[in-house]
């Protein structure tokens, strides 16, 4: 619940991500905890967004390169520090740019390195994903004595 | 009943096993367990778990957007239900273990108390309470268990009869 | 004291919150530290400031249509010396050249960026730098720039090791304009 409130206040569906690609390096690494905030109206260059593109199934965690806005909307041109394109590729056919309201989850605000590593070896490495549920389940056997 | 081991270094464990044995012992005095107070407790428990469990429900079938306004209200209800628990489990229950009537007439009323006053030392703090007469008193443990650890019920008995008899006589 | 389980969740509770004091710390101590350093006020010299714009016809110039779309590119001097915003809790600074210009209607802004550059070590810190050559093409959401007056300026981001991300924005920004579309060459 605790997970649900930090949600809510932070207004960002996940209020915490782990760093899972190298495209933001060498600020970023894989395994290092980004915390969002989504309550800005509007994003500024140099920020650090978290967006979705449909049909791509991780959330991508880009710098913002260029921005346009009136007073209704804004929209963002992004690109990873690491990359030598901006990121006009992974955009949809035809969308040019990331609509602030609709596309972003998020703006990194704090950073905490290596962290994360936990869940990035739960979900892909196999070997400690049984490790640590055979870990699990023997601990549980212990505390009935 | 199966009886369990104790380990005798958890003041807790110990307080913990002496509260689960009450009803059996009482019923051997006379007395029919009351569960009003635990069925609040329960009530409100309840109330509050089916509020978290309708929260994430609510956001996995709506999404984050749309289901954002019932999340927010379901989270000002659940922390109400939990202030509320915690309110109960402070003020009314506090450390009532046991609340019963006589088998016979269901006039008198017993409630008992038991507490834990220092971690560290073996010693179980009981409060009998017989129709607004009390008695509040020190009780080793090494009186109700032996030494593997399992508690003897007779010494219970016998302890709680001793205090139902002495609030009896005792002057209005 | 009681049991093994037991140990270990007060030992992990302790460790948390210690390490959520520690993080308190680090982090107040960052901030008070680049305040006292003066990295809010940091000043910079841009100068010979060099603007070209053409006509591009490629989807990622911008263009989506036959018409094409203006890009502008810049060359320009820059003069800083970022040193102030490196201390023990910097992991890189990542500055930036940005251009901001009005939009059509009195509500309406834009913010590009001409070119960035990323600083890991301290002794970097220093730009002295001639002639350079911007990294991106920028185009703007209109087809046409219409030589609109904009403002160079150059901002900085500080990746801490641990903490919030820190911006700033260096003074001494410098005016300029779009130049007219060049013809292009037969």
């Amino acid at each position: 619940m605790t997970w649900k409130g930090l949600s809510i206040v932070t207004n960002a569906e996940s209020p915490i991500v782990v760093v899972l690609t190298g495209s933001m390096e060498p600020a970023f690494q894989r395994g290092d905890l980004l915390f969002l905030w989504n309550r800005n109206a509007r994003n500024a260059v140099g920020d650090v967004v978290v967006y979705n593109i449909e049909g791509k199934p991780i959330p991508i965690v880009h710098r913002v390169l260029r921005e346009h806005h009136n007073d209704k909307k804004q929209f963002l041109l992004t690109k990873g520090d690491n990359n030598p394109v901006d990121d006009l590729g992974l955009y949809k056919r035809k969308q040019q740019y990331l609509d602030k309201d609709k596309d972003i989850m998020g703006t990194v605000y704090g950073y905490m390195p290596r962290v994360g590593y936990v869940t990035i070896l739960i979900t892909e490495n196999q070997y400690f994903k049984f490790g640590l549920l055979g870990l699990l389940a023997l601990s549980s056997l212990f505390q009935r004595e | 009943m199966v009886a369990t081991k104790v380990n005798l270094s958890s003041t807790n464990e110990l307080r913990n096993v002496v509260d689960d044995r009450l009803p059996e012992v009482m019923g051997h005095i006379g007395y029919e367990q009351d569960f009003s107070i635990v069925d609040r407790k329960l009530a409100v428990g309840y109330v509050t778990g089916i509020m978290a469990a309708a929260v994430f429900l609510l956001d996995k079938k709506l999404g984050f957007k749309a289901s954002y306004n019932y999340v927010v209200l379901l989270l000002a209800l659940y922390s109400v239900g939990m202030a509320y628990f915690y309110y109960f489990t402070s003020t009314v229950e506090k450390s009532i273990k046991y609340v019963g009537y006589d088998k016979k007439e269901a006039k008198d009323k017993v409630t008992i108390s038991t507490e834990v006053k220092d971690k560290y030392e073996p010693v179980l703090t009981i409060e009998v309470n017989l129709n607004d007469k009390s008695v509040k008193q020190d009780v080793h443990f090494n009186k109700f268990f032996n030494e593997t650890g399992y508690l003897e019920v007779v010494p219970v008995i016998d302890y709680f009869k001793l205090q139902l008899s002495t609030l009896d006589s005792k002057a209005d | 004291m009681f049991s093994l389980l037991q140990r270990g969740q007060q030992v992990s509770n302790q460790a948390i919150s210690a390490l959520s004091y520690i993080a308190f710390a680090i982090i107040a101590l960052f901030l008070a530290q680049l305040h006292f350093d003066n990295a809010y006020n940091l000043p910079s010299q841009i100068a010979n400031i060099e603007t070209s714009t053409n006509i591009r016809y490629s989807y990622s110039a911008g263009s989506t249509s036959a018409k094409g779309k203006e890009n502008s590119k810049i060359k320009f001097d820059i003069d800083t010396d970022l040193s102030s915003l490196f201390n023990w809790n910097t992991k890189q600074v990542f500055v930036y050249l940005t251009a901001t210009y009005p939009g059509k209607s009195p509500e309406s802004s834009n913010r590009v960026t001409y070119w960035d550059k990323i600083i890991t070590d301290p002794k970097d810190a220093k730009l002295s730098l001639k002639s350079v050559r911007g990294k991106y093409s920028v185009y703007d959401r209109e087809f046409s720039f219409r030589e609109r007056n904009a403002t160079l300026a150059l901002e900085w981001n500080i990746q801490p090791w641990i903490g919030p991300l820190v911006f700033g924005t260096l003074e001494g920004g410098q005016g300029f304009s779009f130049s007219k579309p060049e013809k292009p060459r037969k």
